[in-house]
């Protein structure tokens, strides 16, 4: 069940980079979309297809795919099954809530370990596309970017959670 | 150990209220380190791999396509202009609900897209000429599953991406089930209509036919879409992804030229689907890695092996799955159960000798019942939005229940006679 549950509290930095990361996203959907259409039309009108275009759109895609993430953190809008923890009594929240936030930053940490294992070794081999000759690793190192913001706004989200309860004991 | 992992990491999920991407994903992760030998690292490769894919570029632009649709009038315009040729019938405007969804969904690939697009419009102008709302509800969430029914399919698209089975095949296989179901829910509509005649508001003016006609002339732009989008993909002169970027600029210049498209609703549509976009990929990439960990761990191979030793016929099989489906899809949202279950799925259905395109189509309708079932039901969410609480879910939920059947009813028959499937793609 996707959770219709407000934004995620989060400090306006952090909010910013995911909201930058948003916007990257729908312009690389926009060039994608412009990329395809234009090639279509070199390929079939003008019989001068570029030799570039299919590789470039697959890598606008990844771009267009990994930086909608983060935003969709604090949106609230990634699908989850709530059915079951927004029934628990407070506590179990609490608890549900802190399971789901270390699965996330686990899931990041191991995804961005692993990332940058595979982006090193694109990057030593000076790896490029097929075709193209498109240089890889700028474009993977996007990974490690999106599981590091990942992190980042869990970690504070919680920071800014703590931050307002202490203000809240301390205003009574 | 590997499907106790599987069940706990579920659970959890399930009582968690973990992103279902993350949960996946590190389900898929805990068994390619703790069972594979610590093969973690082949989860990024897997990812990259599909998600730097062309074919799956079609994805984003059909999900613009549909957002641009939405935001642009293009349903006020399909919903006026199809109206008197629809009042004709009986149930009048209920069976406006119903072809409109799927005029409408051959040129967007989501059902609550399409939901939301003609249930905007129709809801208001139902309710205000004096419509049962629970039943005009009711209509717009069963018939928006054509939305995700009649090409461009997303759920087909990614199924095709996915499984590596011809898209413009599947695409094609849509269509005879979608215009079947079609029929059977405007026959539903009809003889309801005609054994409860109250349930229609009393006849005011019929339109004459040149109203009819002129309506349909008031919307000679969609077959272009349609032709921009599936007649490129047919008469080969596009790939499906061509045919969705075409499609977005068709409809972009339909929107400012036809509908009420303007560049903010143009930019805010593209933000509204990126947004989409993120929800379905954050689960496709928990799904790549688990997809990953069982290809590692054998698991279709055993699930089959399984299968055969408990002296299952295919059809028993098919069963058993549909109901695994019923179970899942209450809890689920349709295209992350069928992204999630693939991976098994598919090996177990080829191998019992179903058809891969055939079972692409059965796999959507599955998907499209959870779509229409509560409580995750996205559908019902959608419109109970629309009618801004005026329809209760129980309500809403009650009058879906013919169209439900209905679905279930078309499973059946599409088993019965796969080749009303599979019939249009021998001819590419």
């Amino acid at each position: 069940m996707s959770e219709q549950s407000p934004r995620r509290q989060v400090s306006r930095p952090v909010a910013w980079m995911s909201a930058i990361g948003m916007y990257a996203s729908a312009a690389a959907g926009i060039l994608l979309t412009f990329f395809v259409v234009l090639s279509a039309i070199m390929r079939y009108f003008i019989g001068a297809p570029f030799h570039f275009s299919d590789e470039l759109v697959g890598l606008l895609l990844a771009t267009t795919f990994l930086l909608a993430l983060p935003n969709g953190l604090i949106d609230n809008s990634h699908l989850r099954i709530t059915i079951l923890a927004d029934r628990l009594p407070r506590l179990g929240r609490i608890i549900a809530k802190t399971v789901a936030n270390s699965i996330l930053v686990v899931f990041a940490a191991v995804f961005l370990f692993e990332s940058y294992n595979y982006t090193a070794v694109s990057y030593k081999y000076n790896s490029r596309s097929e075709m193209a000759e498109i240089l890889l690793y700028p474009w993977m190192g996007l990974m490690m970017l999106v599981s590091a913001l990942i992190i980042l706004i869990v970690v504070d989200n919680i920071f800014q959670i703590v931050r307002e309860l202490i203000s809240q004991r301390d205003s009574k | 150990m590997v499907w106790i992992i599987i069940v706990i990491a579920l659970a959890i999920t399930m009582g968690s209220g973990a992103r279902l991407g993350a949960a996946i994903g590190l389900t898929g992760l805990i068994i390619l380190h703790f069972q594979a030998g610590g093969l973690t690292m082949l989860a990024v490769p897997a990812v990259w791999n599909v998600f730097s894919d062309y074919t799956l570029a079609a994805v984003p632009m059909f999900v613009y396509l549909g957002e641009i649709l939405l935001r642009g009038g293009v349903s006020d315009r399909l919903y006026s202009a199809l109206s008197p040729l629809f009042y004709r019938l009986p149930g009048r405007l209920m069976q406006t609900n119903v072809w409109v969804c799927m005029l409408f969904g051959a040129v967007s690939g989501s059902s609550s897209a399409t939901a939301a697009a003609v249930g905007a419009v129709a809801y208001p102008e139902l309710g205000r000429r004096g419509y049962n709302k629970p039943r005009v509800l009711g209509s717009l969430a069963g018939a928006g599953v054509l939305g995700l029914m009649v090409p461009p399919s997303l759920s087909l698209l990614i199924y095709g991406a996915m499984m590596d089975v011809s898209v413009g095949k599947l695409f094609l296989a849509g269509i005879l089930p979608a215009l079947m179901i079609t029929a059977m829910f405007s026959l539903y509509v009809g003889v309801y209509a005609v054994v409860h005649p109250e349930s229609v508001p009393a006849e005011t003016s019929k339109p004459s036919w040149g109203e009819v006609f002129r309506g349909l002339v008031d919307i000679w732009p969609l077959p272009v879409l349609i032709f921009a989008v599936l007649g490129t993909i047919y008469s080969g002169l596009a790939t499906v992804t061509e045919a969705a970027g075409l499609g977005v600029v068709v409809a972009i210049i339909m929107g400012f030229t036809w509908g009420t498209l303007t560049v903010g609703k143009l930019w805010e549509a593209i933000i509204s689907g990126s947004r989409i976009v993120a929800a379905i990929v954050f689960v496709i990439l928990g799904t790549l890695i688990l997809a990953q960990a069982v290809a590692n761990q054998g698991l279709p191979r055993q699930v089959f092996e399984m299968v055969s030793s408990a002296g299952l016929s295919k059809y028993e099989v098919m069963l058993v799955l549909t109901l695994i489906y019923f179970f899942l899809g209450c809890f689920f949202d349709g295209l992350s159960l069928m992204i999630m279950t693939l991976s098994i799925v598919f090996p177990l259905m080829i191998s019992l000798g179903f058809d891969p395109v055939w079972l692409g189509v059965i796999i959507t309708l599955l998907i499209e019942i959870g779509a229409i079932t509560p409580p995750v039901g996205v559908n019902l969410y959608v419109l109970l939005a629309i009618s801004r609480d005026e329809v209760t879910l129980p309500e809403a939920a009650k009058a879906t229940i013919p169209y439900w059947g209905i679905l279930i009813l078309a499973i059946v028959i599409l088993t019965a006679f796969p080749e009303i499937a599979l019939y249009l793609t021998q001819f590419i």
